[in-house]
């Protein structure tokens, strides 16, 4: 079988993907907001499902998901991963019923979970993918979440790709040293447990080095005035002063909400139950 | 300006003659000692760095360079508790009794592995990070500012992770620009970058030091940059400075800086070889001075040519035919970085191979060690196309050391690590290769020297690649093994901490068991609090809110030791 570089389905791929839905590169209608707002939409859309049983609603409610998620314009990775984790769910609950005596109903009886599961799924991911670090640890401060906690989401979001092509890096010394499995089993099973041992043992040394890399960072932090800053309040100040809520914002969430309400009426209108 | 020498010096102090008679960094009397350890790491340092000055700090592995600095900026003693005597006046403010925060905005430092100083996912917010602490409203002046000394404006809205080693450093060096520091100290800035880059540095820091007047400090070891951009040089050694001179009369006490492991700048060392009183410091003022010394160039010697034609060659072992690759970009479009490229490689060549960045050099050893294929043409190493074969069993015919040895290093010790490859590819003649290694026998660990650290060739930060037939040992590459062979009573040692002590410590050289802070950092990993210590509470915040005298440390500077005794910081330790 002769080896092809891939585009798509590669590490690098992954790796990409990670950081186009980090850094919000894809832009969307959220990207555009007031990132207080974004969390407050996101908060409105990830309690509405939860007051009620009523499926015509819970389908209303699903239907926001995928509209927000299309218009925050969210990526096969992460998008293909929800689906794949819903189905699996859906699948999954599907299966241990049957196996208990259930049949084709248990379906429709789980359909009440798996729409709201997905419905706040999907608010969840329209809200992060539209969030880059900076607005993101800026909307946590200007709720008055801790400067560490803000602090923390942001250089969280700068180690992730340096600490992915460490491990990249890491795992192609394995492959290259680690002696291949002599036979490859039945569908390949030594080859695939081989690759998720060394996928696992990766870790190992990124945890040693970043240990490492971080006192560094943590001199650097305290030599620009982090330590500081926190107990000072004018660096907050002056941080937060750009955010700015426009009619952009007050129009989405003004939609959305309309659109719950309108949901929970129709709802009330042509209720179904199981 | 005096440096006062420590009594173990053999040459008198001196005065270099730069400086306007204005320091700006008085260090007085200085010792210091790590905790967990039973040896001062400065020792009786007495320094004077002018306003206005560039200051190259130069030394051997272990003589507390970057400690030194570190007293500048008051992360020595205010983060890292110790032992401290003397004291350290930065624009007349003494660092006892000031803080990290506040000496911030007078010194800034930029650290030799400056990837980590980087906090903040964007340039802008990056260089806007400091002054936004400190409350400054001209904060985006400042970020602009700073950006624009160093020549980066373009840069501002990039993400940290998308520049490249030359970059990522001006942004560090712009970050600490931000708060307006009248003196800056660059840890090795050549450490992690190629030639090119670092003379870029070097020329903004030039700049920085003559149209804005700050001074700059650096911890430097090639000779070659000190000779051109530094205006007075401190030599130490043992934790103390051995001089500090004009750069001219460093330079010729360059048999000193030798002994020191500074080689010499070719100008230097040819004005040196020549007989000239005073040494050339650039290759332009030592032309005049080696002219009367030319000799007409003796006839070519054809059969001193060491061009040989094809025929003349090895078999070709590598080659590469009509290659294109490239890489995704996170917008979604195809850079390429090889664009049909043909090459042979033949058996029992040595090649380097040069490029700047993005020339595409890792991506072509990659390709030969056949962790990527290419998108187009073919890649055939030994005979074998890369496309028909993973790189795990390519790794028989091929193999590859990465920039970053920290990253190779998979398993506890240095004996299981060297092991991995042999041993688990059942490599024939392992067992006997094992012990010449281990065994130390007539050559091998004996020969080279000092002990070093697993997975520090003897060239550093250098790519190589060896093609051979013969399977391991031979293919893991003699300048690989050589070093690795080194380590018989190192067999044990956690491997990735002792490599993770030489790439921290060392600019390119591996320093093992050098002293100062990190050597003893296995012991005890972070600057926490030290238990059992007479400090326990200077650690991680700044002695301002955690004042030690309300550990129990009586107040008041402790007294000198007697005369005649020479007195460690221990002796002397300030408490209050």
């Amino acid at each position: 079988m002769a080896r092809k570089t891939h585009d798509v389905l590669s590490v690098d791929w992954v790796r990409l993907e990670l950081l186009r839905t980090a850094y919000s590169t894809r832009g969307g209608l959220f990207a555009r907001m007031d990132p207080r707002m974004v969390l407050a939409w996101y908060v409105l859309l990830a309690l509405a499902p939860w007051f009620t049983h009523n499926l015509t609603v819970l389908l209303m409610l699903f239907g926001l998901g995928v509209a927000s998620v299309a218009l925050a314009r969210v990526g096969p990775l992460v998008l293909g991963l929800f689906v794949i984790g819903l189905g699996a769910d859906v699948v999954g609950l599907f299966l241990a019923s049957f196996l208990f005596g259930g049949n084709l109903d248990t379906l429709v009886a789980l359909a009440e979970l798996n729409l709201k599961l997905g419905a706040v799924s999907m608010a969840s991911m329209a809200a992060f993918v539209s969030l880059d670090p900076e607005k993101l640890s800026d909307a946590l401060l200007a709720l008055r979440a801790p400067e560490l906690l803000a602090f923390g989401v942001s250089y969280g979001y700068r180690m992730l790709p340096i600490l992915v092509d460490e491990y990249v890096t890491v795992f192609e010394g394995q492959r290259l040293r680690h002696a291949p499995p002599p036979h490859r089993g039945i569908l390949g099973w030594r080859v695939i447990l081989q690759w998720c041992t060394l996928a696992v043992t990766a870790f190992y040394p990124i945890m040693l080095n970043t240990a490492k890399n971080v006192r560094t960072t943590v001199e650097a932090l305290e030599t620009r005035g982090f330590t500081y800053g926190a107990a000072n309040t004018s660096g907050r100040t002056l941080r937060l002063a750009y955010l700015r809520v426009t009619a952009l914002d007050v129009a989405v969430l003004a939609a959305s909400a309309l659109t719950v309400i309108g949901a929970y009426w129709v709802g009330g209108q042509y209720p179904l139950h199981r | 300006m005096q440096t006062v020498p420590p009594t173990s010096s053999p040459f008198p102090s001196s005065s270099p003659s730069t400086g306007s008679g204005d320091p700006v960094i008085v260090v007085k009397d200085l010792s210091f000692r790590y905790p967990g350890t039973d040896r001062d790491t400065l020792r009786n340092v007495d320094l004077t760095i002018e306003r206005g000055d560039f200051v190259a700090v130069v030394g051997g592995n272990g003589s507390a360079k970057t400690t030194l600095c570190k007293t500048f900026n008051g992360l020595v003693p205010h983060y890292w508790n110790g032992d401290f005597a003397g004291s350290v006046h930065v624009g007349g403010t003494d660092t006892w009794e000031s803080s990290v925060a506040e000496l911030s905005s007078r010194v800034g430092y930029v650290y030799q592995d400056f990837q980590n100083q980087l906090v903040r996912p964007t340039v802008r917010d990056e260089v806007a990070f400091g002054p936004l602490n400190f409350g400054h409203a001209d904060y985006r002046e400042r970020t602009e500012e700073a950006l624009a000394q160093l020549g980066i404006s373009h840069l501002r809205d990039s993400f940290v992770w998308q520049l490249s080693g030359g970059q990522s450093h001006l942004v560090a060096l712009a970050a600490v620009l931000a708060l307006r520091p009248e003196v800056v100290v660059v840890d090795e800035p050549v450490a992690e970058l190629d030639p090119a880059r670092a003379r870029e540095i070097y020329l903004r820091l030039q700049q920085l030091n003559r149209e804005h007047g700050i001074t700059v400090v650096t911890i430097e070891h090639h000779a070659e940059f000190i000779a051109e951009f530094a205006r007075s040089v401190v030599l130490m050694a043992d934790g103390a400075p051995v001089w500090h001179l004009p750069v001219q009369e460093a330079m010729d006490r360059h048999r000193e800086l030798e002994d020191n492991g500074i080689p010499a700048p070719d100008a230097v060392s040819l004005t040196a070889a020549v007989g000239a009183d005073r040494v050339a410091l650039d290759v332009d003022s030592a032309v005049p001075m080696l002219r009367p010394h030319l000799r007409d160039a003796p006839p070519a010697n054809p059969a001193a040519d060491d061009t040989v034609g094809p025929e003349g060659r090895g078999e070709v072992v590598a080659s590469l035919r009509g290659v294109n690759h490239g890489y995704r970009t996170v917008r979604g479009d195809l850079a390429p970085v090889l664009i049909d490229l043909d090459l042979d490689l033949h058996a029992g060549e040595r090649i380097a191979l040069v490029g700047t960045n993005g020339a595409g050099k890792t991506t072509l050893m990659k390709l030969l060690t056949g962790l990527m294929v290419p998108r187009s043409g073919t890649v055939t190493v030994t005979g074998i196309d890369t496309r028909s074969r993973s790189a795990a069993r390519l790794a028989d015919h091929v193999s590859y050391l990465y920039q970053h040895p920290q990253r190779m290093f998979l398993k506890d010790t240095v004996r299981a690590d060297i092991a991995l490859f042999p041993a688990g590819r059942q490599v024939p003649g392992r067992r006997s290769w094992w012990r010449r290694c281990w065994g130390g026998g007539p050559g091998g660990a004996r020969r080279a020297g000092r002990p070093q650290p697993l997975g520090r060739p003897a060239a550093p930060r250098d790519h190589r690649h060896r093609a051979r037939h013969a399977p391991l040992p031979a293919a893991a590459g003699r300048a690989h093994l050589q070093p690795r062979c080194a380590l018989p009573r190192r067999r044990d040692r956690d491997a990735r901490l002792t490599g993770r002590h030489s790439a921290l410590r060392g600019g390119g050289q591996p320093r093992h068991g050098a002293g100062g802070h990190l050597g003893q950092s296995r012991d005890r990993p972070g600057p926490g609090p030290g238990a059992g210590r007479r400090h326990p509470a200077r650690a991680v915040r700044a002695p301002r809110d955690h004042p030690p005298g309300a550990t129990g440390a009586s107040p008041g500077r402790a007294d000198r030791a007697q005369p005649g005794h020479r007195p460690t910081a221990v002796d002397r330790r300030r408490t209050g």
